[in-house]
C-alpha cells in the first residue's frame, strides 16, 4: 500500500471533535490547529464579510483571529463550544478594527455609483422576489448595505449584527461584549431606527426623483 | 397572513428558506399591504450584507447605466469605496485556484503519519512514523514565543465600558 493511499485512508476517517484537537494543539501538537482553522475558516469569514466588504480586510481579520485564537488556546475553557468561543474572538476583532476605522475623519460620500443607483431603482420597482434574486447576483448590492451600515457607530453596528445575523439575545451580546443588557438594548434600538431613516431617505429620494 | 407575521418572515424570504405555501402568502400579503410592502424594500438595502449567505463577485455589467450628476449624499462614512471592475475578482479567483493546487501539492508531499497497524500493513514495515516538530506549524516559532507574552485574555473582550453615552 502506498504511503499516499494510507495518508488518505487516515485523512478520510471520521472527523476529528474539536476538544480532542484542541487537547492536541496543547499538548504540543501544533499542526492540529491548522485542522481547526480549517474547519471554522467558512464561519470566521462570513462573520467579517458582515461588517466589511473588501475581501482584503476580511481575510486580514480572519487571519487575525486566528492567530488570537492559537495564542488564547491556553484559556480557553471547555464548558463553552469551541465555536462560540471563536465567534466571541471574531467578534472583538471586528470591532477593534470598526472603532479604528472611526477615529478617521468622517467623509462624505462623494455620490453613489451609477451601478448603485440602478440597485436602489430595483429595490423600489420591482417585486421582492425579484429584489432577492437580484441581489444575489450583484455586486453593488452589498456595497450599498455595507455604505448604510458603515454610517452606524461601532457600537451599534456591532449590536445589529449580532443580533439580526447571528441571532443572540441581548444576555449574550451582553457577555460576549461586556456590556450591560441596558446598553445592548439601547444600541439595538437605535441601529434600527439610524438604518430606517436612512433608507427611508434613499427609498424616498429615489421616488421623487422619478416623479419629476 | 397578517402584518405581524409577514414581518417576521422576512429573514427567511431573504434567505429562500420559506416554505412554498408560505411564500405564496407572503407575496400576496406584500402586495395588499403597501406598508409592509415599504419595510421589505427597507430591510432589502442592508439585508444583502446582514442576511445573504453568500457575496457576488461581480458588478452585473447589463445593469450599468451612464454616472448621474455629482450631489453630496446623504450618507456619511468614514470608508471610501474604490469603483468595482471584473479583473481585480478574476486575478483573485486564478491566484486563489494555484494556491489551493500548490497547497494540495505541498499537503500531499508531507509524510503520513504512520500507525503501528499501518507499518505493518506495509511493505516495508520499517518505516518510521512522522512527528511535526514546532517548526513546522503553520504560523511559525515566533507565535511561541508570543504566546507566553499574552497578557490580555482574548475571551474577556474589550474593557468595559458602561456608558450609555
Amino acid at each position: 500500500m502506498s504511503a499516499i493511499a494510507v495518508k488518505l485512508r487516515s485523512r478520510s476517517q471520521a472527523v476529528r471533535p474539536d476538544e480532542e484537537l484542541i487537547a492536541e494543539v496543547l499538548g504540543g501538537e501544533t499542526a492540529a490547529f491548522a485542522e481547526l482553522a480549517t474547519r471554522y475558516r467558512g464561519q470566521v469569514e462570513r462573520l467579517c464579510q458582515r461588517f466589511f466588504s473588501d475581501r482584503e480586510i476580511v481575510r486580514d481579520l480572519s487571519q487575525e483571529s486566528f492567530i488570537r485564537a492559537f495564542a488564547g488556546l491556553p484559556k480557553y475553557r471547555a464548558e463553552m463550544p469551541f465555536g462560540g468561543w471563536l465567534r466571541a474572538i471574531v467578534a472583538n476583532v471586528c470591532y477593534d478594527e470598526l472603532r479604528r476605522r472611526q477615529r478617521r475623519p468622517e467623509e462624505l460620500v462623494a455620490d453613489f455609483g451609477a451601478s448603485e443607483h440602478a440597485w436602489m431603482q430595483l429595490v423600489n420597482d420591482a417585486t421582492p422576489e425579484d429584489i432577492v434574486e437580484a441581489a444575489e447576483q450583484r455586486r453593488e448590492a452589498h456595497d450599498l448595505a455595507h455604505k448604510l451600515l458603515d454610517s452606524l457607530r461601532p457600537e451599534d453596528r456591532m449590536v445589529m449584527v449580532l443580533k439580526e445575523t447571528e441571532g443572540l439575545s441581548v444576555s449574550e451580546i451582553a457577555d460576549l461584549m461586556g456590556w450591560s443588557e441596558a446598553k445592548v438594548k439601547i444600541r439595538a434600538f437605535r441601529a434600527r431606527q439610524i438604518m430606517k431613516k436612512q433608507a427611508e431617505r434613499i427609498l424616498s429620494a429615489r421616488r421623487a426623483r422619478i416623479a419629476r | 397572513m397578517n402584518c405581524f407575521e409577514a414581518r417576521k418572515e422576512f429573514v427567511s424570504f431573504w434567505r429562500r428558506t420559506m416554505p412554498e405555501i408560505q411564500r405564496v402568502q407572503f407575496n400576496t400579503h406584500l402586495r395588499e399591504c403597501a406598508r409592509c410592502d415599504r419595510s421589505f424594500r427597507i430591510f432589502a438595502l442592508t439585508a444583502p450584507a446582514l442576511h445573504s449567505e453568500t457575496e457576488p463577485e461581480t458588478v452585473e455589467a447589463a445593469h450599468r447605466t451612464a454616472a448621474p450628476p455629482h450631489r453630496p449624499s446623504v450618507i456619511r462614512t468614514p470608508v471610501r469605496r474604490e469603483p468595482s471592475s471584473d479583473t481585480p475578482w478574476r486575478a483573485m479567483t486564478m491566484a486563489l485556484t494555484m494556491a489551493a493546487a500548490a497547497a494540495i501539492v505541498v499537503y500531499l508531499s508531507i509524510p503520513a503519519r504512520v500507525t503501528f497497524e499501518d507499518a505493518l500493513a506495509l511493505e516495508n514495515p520499517a518505516i518510521d512514523p512522522v512527528s511535526y516538530t514546532v517548526a513546522d506549524n503553520i504560523f511559525g516559532q515566533e507565535l511561541f514565543d508570543q504566546d507566553l507574552n499574552v497578557q490580555q485574555s482574548v475571551y474577556d473582550g474589550p474593557a468595559a465600558n458602561d456608558s450609555l453615552e
